[in-house]
Order: C-alpha cells, then sequence, then structure tokens
C-alpha cells in the first residue's frame, strides 16, 4: 500500500483503486439498507427493490431506507470533495466545507424559515431557506473577498470566511435566545446534523447540484495540484488562475450548500476524508477528488447506520459517529506514517 | 562558448519599452519608466539590492503583473497576446515561493512541468514521462524521484524544480533568487545548470543577490536601483565601484578572479569590513560620488 509505484506510473492502478472504493460504497449503501428495527437480509433487499416479497419490506426499503442511505451517501460525497477542494484552493489541510462561512448562512436560512412557521404550512421549506442562506453567505463571502482587491485573494477569502461564519453564529444564538421552546428543539435538531425524512425527492435534489459541481471540480484537477503549491507556480505552469478560483470556489460552495440544506452541519467528512485518501495513496486532484467522494459516501453512509442502530430505538447525531469512529482512526493513521 | 549549437530552434528573449508599475498601495513606482532588452541565448542576471524592484520586474516579464504604462514584448509578440498556456511551454519558471502543504514526490513534481503540454482530458504519457526522468537525470535528482518533497534538502528541493522547468521544454528559463539559503556547493551548481542551458540556445534570466557569481556566468548584468535600470551591460561595464557603492551604500573594491578556471580576470567586488559608519557618514555629509575604502587608501 505504501511503497508502490505512484498513480502516475499506471493507469490501472488508481482505476483499481477507485472501483475498490465505489465497491465500498455500494456495500455500505446495502448494508444501511439492511440494518434497523427489522434487519433484512442481502436477498430480502433485493426483492424489496424489485417489488417482491413482503409489503412492509417494500415501504422500508424503497421509501425509507434506500432514500436515506442513498442521501447519506451523496452527502458524505459532497462534503468530502469539497473539503479536498478547500485544502487546494487555501492550502490549508484544516480547511473543511464549512469553513467559508456556507454552514452558518444554512443555519441562519433554516432557522428563520423554522421560528418563521413556514416548514408547517410548506413542504421542504427548511432546506430551501437553508439553500438560499448559504448562497447569501457565499455571495457576501465572495463580496468581502473581491472589494479588498482587483484578485480574489485567499487569505482575504479565508478570513472572509471565518467573519462572515462567526456573524453567523452569533445570529443564531440570537434566534435561539429568543425563540419559543418547541422551534428551539428542531432547530437545535437541524443543527446537529442528519438524515432523519430523507426521500427520494431529497436524494433528486441533491443530484441535482451534485453532478455539475462534481464534474466541473474533476476538469479542475490538475489545476487544483499547481493551486495547491502556489499561484505564482500555477500561473507560470498555464492556468488562469483567477478563473479557476472563482470556478472551483463556487463549485465547492454550492456543492456544501446542497449538503448542508438536507442534512445540517455534519463534521469531520470533508476534513479528514481527503487526508486518508492522501495519506494511504497520495496521487493529485484528479484522483483525490472521486477518490475522496467515494469514500465519503461509504463512509457517511455507514456512519448513519451505526447512528439508527447503536442506541436503538432512540437514534444519535450523526456527526457524533463519524467522530467518534473517525477521530481515533485519523489518529491512528497520522501515527503509523508520520509527515 | 559555443551557444546556437544545440538541436533547439532560435531562442527568444524580451524587450521593455518604458515599462512602469506602481503597486495600489505604494507612493512611489516600483518600476520605473524601465527600457532594457533580454537577449535571446544570453545568461541575463538581474541584480539589485532588496526592494529595487527586481522582483516585480521579474513578475511584468512573465505577465503575472502588467505594466501600467509601456510594452513588455517576448518573442517578438506584446506579452499580454500571449495565451497562458503558450507561454508555460515557452518559459520555465522557477518562483521564489512554492509552499508544499501536500505529501507530492520528487516525480510528481517534475512532472507537473508536462502539464502546459496536455489537453484538459489528456493522461500523462509515456513521453511525458521520459522527458520528466531526462530533466530529473540533468538535475542531479533522479535516484530521489520517489521521495517525498519534504525530506529534501534545500539544495536538492531547488534542483527538483529547476527539473520541472526543464521538463516544460523551454526556450527561455528564468529563476527568481534561487540560489537563497543554499551553500557554496549547491549555489555553485544551479549556476552550473543555468550556464549549461545557455549553450543549448536557451535564454536565461535569473533574479540573484550573487554579485560574484552573476559575473563570472552571466553575459549581462541589469543593476535595478529604486525601480530604475542604473546600469546594463557586460559585468566589467556594470562592476563600477561608484555606481555599486552608491546602489548598496557600502564600501567596496573592484578586483578581479585570480583563476585558475575558465573565468580568470573576470571582474569580482570584494565589500569593505567595517563600512557602514564611514559610508552613512560620507553619504549623508556630501551625498559625494567619492566615498568607502579609507581604511586601506
Amino acid at each position: 500500500m505504501t511503497g508502490g509505484p505512484r498513480k502516475s506510473m499506471s493507469l490501472r492502478k488508481p482505476a483499481a483503486q477507485l472501483l475498490l472504493l465505489a465497491a465500498l460504497a455500494l456495500i455500505a449503501v446495502l448494508v444501511s439498507v439492511m440494518v434497523g428495527a427489522v434487519s433484512l437480509s442481502p436477498g430480502e433487499v433485493f426483492s424489496a427493490i424489485r417489488g417482491d416479497g413482503d409489503p412492509t419490506a417494500i415501504v422500508i426499503v424503497r421509501q425509507l431506507r434506500l432514500p436515506r442511505a442513498v442521501v447519506a451517501a451523496l452527502v458524505g460525497a459532497a462534503l468530502a470533495a469539497s473539503g479536498a477542494t478547500f485544502q487546494a484552493l487555501l492550502r490549508n489541510p484544516l480547511a473543511e466545507p464549512y469553513i467559508l462561512g456556507v454552514s452558518g448562512g444554512a443555519a441562519v436560512g433554516a432557522m428563520i424559515a423554522m421560528v418563521a412557521g413556514w416548514s408547517e404550512t410548506v413542504s421542504r421549506a427548511v432546506p430551501f431557506a437553508a439553500f438560499i442562506g448559504a448562497i447569501g453567505a457565499i455571495l457576501l463571502v465572495l463580496r468581502i473577498a473581491a472589494s479588498a482587491g482587483q484578485a480574489l485573494d485567499t487569505r482575504v477569502l479565508l478570513l472572509g470566511g471565518v467573519v462572515v461564519g462567526a456573524f453567523f453564529n452569533a445570529v443564531i444564538l440570537l434566534v435561539l435566545t429568543l425563540t419559543d421552546a418547541e422551534s428551539f428543539r428542531s432547530a437545535i435538531f437541524w443543527i446537529m446534523g442528519g438524515f432523519a425524512g430523507a426521500t427520494w425527492s431529497t436524494a433528486g435534489v441533491l443530484l441535482l447540484w451534485f453532478v455539475p459541481g462534481l464534474l466541473l471540480l474533476l476538469a479542475l484537477g490538475r489545476s487544483l495540484d499547481l493551486m495547491s503549491i502556489g499561484e505564482d507556480t500555477a500561473l507560470y505552469l498555464g492556468t488562469r488562475v483567477e478563473q479557476v478560483k472563482l470556478i472551483a470556489y463556487i463549485s465547492a460552495s454550492l456543492l456544501t450548500a446542497a449538503a448542508v440544506s438536507v442534512s445540517g452541519v455534519i463534521g469531520f467528512v470533508g476534513l479528514v476524508v481527503p487526508h486518508v485518501i492522501r495519506r494511504v495513496w497520495g496521487g493529485g486532484f484528479r484522483f483525490l477528488i472521486p477518490a475522496s467522494a467515494l469514500l465519503g459516501a461509504a463512509f457517511l453512509t455507514g456512519a448513519d447506520a451505526l447512528a439508527r442502530t447503536a442506541a436503538a430505538p432512540m437514534e444519535l447525531p450523526v456527526g457524533v459517529i463519524t467522530a467518534f469512529v473517525g477521530v481515533p482512526f485519523f489518529v491512528w493513521l497520522l501515527r503509523r506514517r508520520p509527515g | 562558448m559555443n551557444r546556437h549549437t544545440a538541436d533547439r530552434p532560435a531562442s527568444v528573449g524580451w524587450t521593455l519599452d518604458t515599462v512602469s508599475f506602481q503597486y495600489p498601495a505604494a507612493t512611489v513606482r516600483a518600476v520605473d519608466h524601465v527600457t532594457t532588452s533580454i537577449r535571446p541565448g544570453q545568461f541575463t542576471a538581474l541584480v539589485g539590492p532588496n526592494g529595487s524592484g527586481k522582483s516585480t520586474l521579474f513578475r511584468l516579464l512573465l505577465g503575472a503583473l502588467r505594466a501600467e504604462e509601456g510594452l513588455v514584448q517576448f518573442g517578438g509578440r506584446r506579452l499580454d497576446h500571449w495565451s497562458r498556456r503558450d507561454l508555460a511551454r515557452t518559459i520555465g519558471v522557477v518562483p521564489q515561493n512554492e509552499e508544499i502543504t501536500f505529501p507530492l514526490t520528487v516525480r510528481e513534481l517534475v512532472l507537473m512541468g508536462r502539464y502546459p503540454h496536455l489537453g484538459a482530458l489528456q493522461a500523462l504519457g509515456r513521453r511525458d514521462h521520459i522527458i520528466a526522468e531526462s530533466a530529473m537525470e540533468r538535475c542531479d535528482v533522479l535516484p530521489l524521484a520517489d521521495r517525498p518533497i519534504s525530506t529534501l534538502s534545500g539544495g536538492e528541493r531547488q534542483r527538483a524544480r529547476i527539473a520541472r522547468a526543464i521538463a516544460q521544454e523551454p526556450l527561455a528559463f528564468a529563476f527568481d533568487e534561487p540560489t537563497i539559503a543554499l551553500d557554496l556547493g549547491h549555489e555553485m551548481r544551479i549556476f552550473e545548470l543555468a550556464r549549461h542551458f545557455t549553450s543549448t540556445g536557451a535564454t536565461v534570466l535569473m533574479a540573484t543577490h550573487n554579485l560574484n557569481l552573476a559575473a563570472r556566468y552571466a553575459d549581462t548584468l541589469v543593476l535595478m536601483h529604486q525601480g530604475r535600470i542604473r546600469a546594463a551591460g557586460l559585468p566589467a561595464d556594470v562592476f563600477r565601484k561608484d555606481i555599486l557603492e552608491n546602489v548598496y551604500e557600502w564600501p567596496l573594491e573592484i578586483t578581479t578572479h585570480p583563476g585558475p578556471g575558465p573565468d580568470a580576470g573576470a571582474v569580482q567586488l570584494v565589500p569593505v569590513r567595517g563600512g557602514a559608519a564611514e559610508y552613512r557618514d560620507e553619504h549623508t555629509d556630501g551625498g559625494s560620488e567619492k566615498n568607502g575604502g579609507s581604511e586601506k587608501s
């Protein structure tokens, strides 16, 4: 795993690694559909998907567990891919999808929808408002970064994002303080993040953002390799730096915004998954982005399955699982391969 | 030196016509009405004290900054008419600052020099790997090919970056202070490499603080001071006591290289020890052109 030829030496090897990760993600989805209050065998799952067998199993699989697993996989993939992008763009290994205030904007949007009571009258009002809030945060950060100079300075982008995020968090605290107990509870649940209530339409909306966002990031892979060394180097190696920065920032932010709007803020996936890929296999962004997306999908789907079942009938916040599983694993990985 | 002998096509140079640039927050121009040329197939060293505008001029020449006034031409065309990609295929640049944030091997770094030659969806091919390996060989980093950059010494790292520039297969090389923080042996290797590039017909532009090595290796020196070109030409013409003392604000003596070696007789300079107080006194007293070296006289 460690000393083998790098991906550049052979085309087959990274393809095999991606296939392995894709299989892992599919297995995670399958296991996630199998486990729960009623456990199902793989055979039962497959016949339920085809519409055969026990009507209860069909409902559980088709309307509850499968859409939920698919949404978890898409969110995991989106967070991991945008985390990898922000790390390259900001040349900061601590960057994660929420670093530029997108989560704060989404939370403010969601909270306004809850407190105003729209969530009871309009279906999907909360994710929609969260998405609008996230877009607002993206535009605000871009505006701040652009007003500081004619070019998009990544340091200003980072500071702008942190400041905007801090401001939104203050707004959230203010709203929480002023609101009634019931809105408070639902707001806290939203902030904790999770996939309860995920439907096929949730998955559909996610996919709408996920596919173009991921394709754009894949197309920018080589430019991101260069940008992660330095903007001057990228320029001198033929990259149109300002364009790449803008497209990468918007794509990664939209992926994050879509993920946050349907599942709240789920920490750790976007930070750690790209590092795991880099440490185990290395390789450039053309490999790192799809590999991170697949591993992120597997990881978050598995974490959600565990969150549903570990303390059943109670459901744990999935962020607790991602941290409890992810942190020790990451520490182990850091110690195993220094540097 | 036998230049223009290799199989490369005619190399390319720069011309600047009254080029000026001022940073947004600055009160004076960083580069002020500079007119000069960097001749094809030659080794040109860009020298001058800290803050003299060297780095700004360097970035103007590479299109990282756009001149506010004047015209920068490269290879007979306005620089802003070149696409970034064509420039990257023609000039191999080693900028001063690079931060390797994430694990990267020497081979991966050098292969990045092939990126300007690849289509958007095209993968690195066999030819790219061969070119990268021969570039690493020329810079003596082939044995380090699969080592992470973070484990290399400063000199090895710099040679890996030069190998990346070679892998671009450019007609011109531009190095921004490539020997900073390097020991003597590593510094010499880099000047030798740069000299070697001109022997294959390439143009070399190097910003450097090592005046003595610049005088021995470069064909032309361009001396910057306060955003302007103070002197330019053969090392022997630029190495004038009055000019250099005034530009560097330190007393110095001009001498010649004693040999042995190919550049015996080349001009060299020796800064005078303990000259700070003297220079400042004379400088502020009269601002005369004649100063320093009183210990000796």
